[in-house]
């Protein structure tokens, strides 16, 4: 697979090329995380993200 | 036309807690006045027959129903147990169950415990903080606060069983002691939310148009702490919506982001309505006039006013659309955006508050991510 390919696009970061590189460096930090979940998401081919209701957790 | 995925379905619609700030009791809608104080199991057993429909039709691997209320416990360990077996056998080789409860955590004890851990069933418990904090807001009817118990609750609940805190902002604390309160509590993950208000009745501490950013300097301080670790204490939902948003994901939650809502409340008559906190807005702003006796969900997706909530940037108010961060705002929770005169087609109430966060969030983000690959 290609990883630069399936990176997202975003208005306010520019992360073509970055993330992968970016992860390793970050460990267990909350940005790790949400690095692992927009790639995740990024390569998904499991149907559309939906909102949820937002008063239960 | 995007397939509804999660319920809230009312199993009570009374509450054992006065909070102030309640949409539900305190605000535009006063409907509960007239429901059914718990639901019947031949409405949960009609409701739970429309959502498989639902997702047999529209081939859901996944559907998620929450147990909520007022405050679901007050149905009883018997009836909830009725409830959660009804689901599971109505749902039961149509679409895999994802069970849920949100709950003050007051009437928890042994038996809604081993409740929860035979039906799998995921609580998420409302609390706002340290004791002084919290009973300030959430209380019982007769004055007093409610921390103890939900304390006691939390530390009762089984830890495969225990979903989340969520916790209201009240701008007048102190943010990070309220987050470490929370973290005491070793939470899988933790919201904060907005208190509800909109242009006509603003949320307090936010006059309408005041460029001062109260909420974000409270989440700021927050996000601060949350962020600035070098391993995850607990996963914060709005901040890491966030951060997925300004690296170009999608949210899953309404308070940002521009993802089409797919989820519907159920009430205890079997009522199909939109979004729980319209109340807050205008007195049956959430009503469909369909019910689980004479509608399928499909029809419920025809709605003018649910369709419109799955357009995404395209219905936000035209300010809203020409602003640079829509795609991460998404305009702001929905009942937020609302006006007397012109209804919901305004930018968030918290503009200032939501804009002054998301450029916090996204230039720390945008430097550690360049910092991190070097450049």
């Amino acid at each position: 697979m290609d990883d630069s390919a399936a990176a997202p696009e975003s208005d306010l970061v520019d992360l073509t090329g970055l993330l992968l590189e970016a992860l390793p460096s970050l460990g267990d930090a909350p940005l790790a995380h949400s690095i692992r979940r927009v790639l995740a998401e990024s390569r998904s081919t499991t149907g559309t993200v939906v909102s949820g209701f937002e008063s239960n957790i | 036309m995007v397939p509804i995925t999660d319920y809230v379905l009312k199993v009570a619609s009374r509450c054992n807690l006065a909070c102030d700030y309640c949409y539900v009791y305190t605000m535009a809608d006063q409907s509960w006045r007239s429901r059914p104080v718990l639901i019947a199991p031949e409405t949960a057993l009609t409701a739970a027959r429309r959502i498989a429909e639902h997702a047999a039709e529209h081939r859901q691997p996944v559907t998620t129903v929450v147990l909520h209320g007022g405050e679901p416990l007050l149905a009883g360990v018997g009836l909830l147990d009725e409830i959660a077996s009804i689901l599971r056998r109505e749902l039961g080789g149509v679409t895999g169950l994802d069970l849920r409860i949100q709950t003050n955590g007051v009437l928890l004890d042994e038996s809604f415990r081993d409740l929860f851990a035979r039906h799998d069933m995921r609580v998420g418990v409302s609390l706002d903080g340290g004791q002084a904090q919290h009973d300030l807001h959430r209380f019982l009817p007769n004055g007093q606060g409610s921390h103890a118990a939900v304390v006691r609750a939390i530390r009762l609940l089984d830890r495969a069983n225990y979903a989340g805190l969520l916790c209201v902002v009240d701008v007048d604390s102190d943010p990070v002691q309220t987050y470490e309160a929370l973290l005491a509590l070793d939470p899988p993950i933790v919201d904060f939310l907005l208190p509800h208000g909109n242009w006509s009745a603003p949320p307090p501490r936010r006059a309408a148009g005041d460029p001062r950013t109260p909420y974000a300097d409270w989440l700021i301080a927050v996000f601060d702490r949350w962020y600035g670790v070098r391993s995850q204490e607990t996963n914060v939902r709005l901040f890491q919506e966030i951060i997925n948003l300004v690296l170009g994901g999608r949210s899953r939650t309404e308070q940002v982001g521009a993802s089409p809502v797919a989820y519907l409340v159920i009430d205890t008559d079997g009522s199909y309505q939109q979004d729980d906190s319209l109340k807050s807005a205008r007195a049956g702003e959430p009503e469909t006039g369909l019910t689980v006796f004479g509608h399928p969900v499909d029809e419920v997706l025809r709605h003018p006013a649910v369709a419109a909530r799955q357009q995404g940037i395209g219905a936000l108010a035209g300010e809203c659309q020409r602003c640079p961060l829509v795609r991460v705002c998404g305009g702001g929770d929905y009942p937020h955006r609302f006006r007397e005169d012109t209804g919901f087609g305004n930018p968030s109430v918290y503009c200032p508050d939501l804009q002054r966060l998301i450029r916090h969030i996204a230039a720390r983000v945008r430097a550690d991510v360049l910092a991190g690959a070097g450049r």
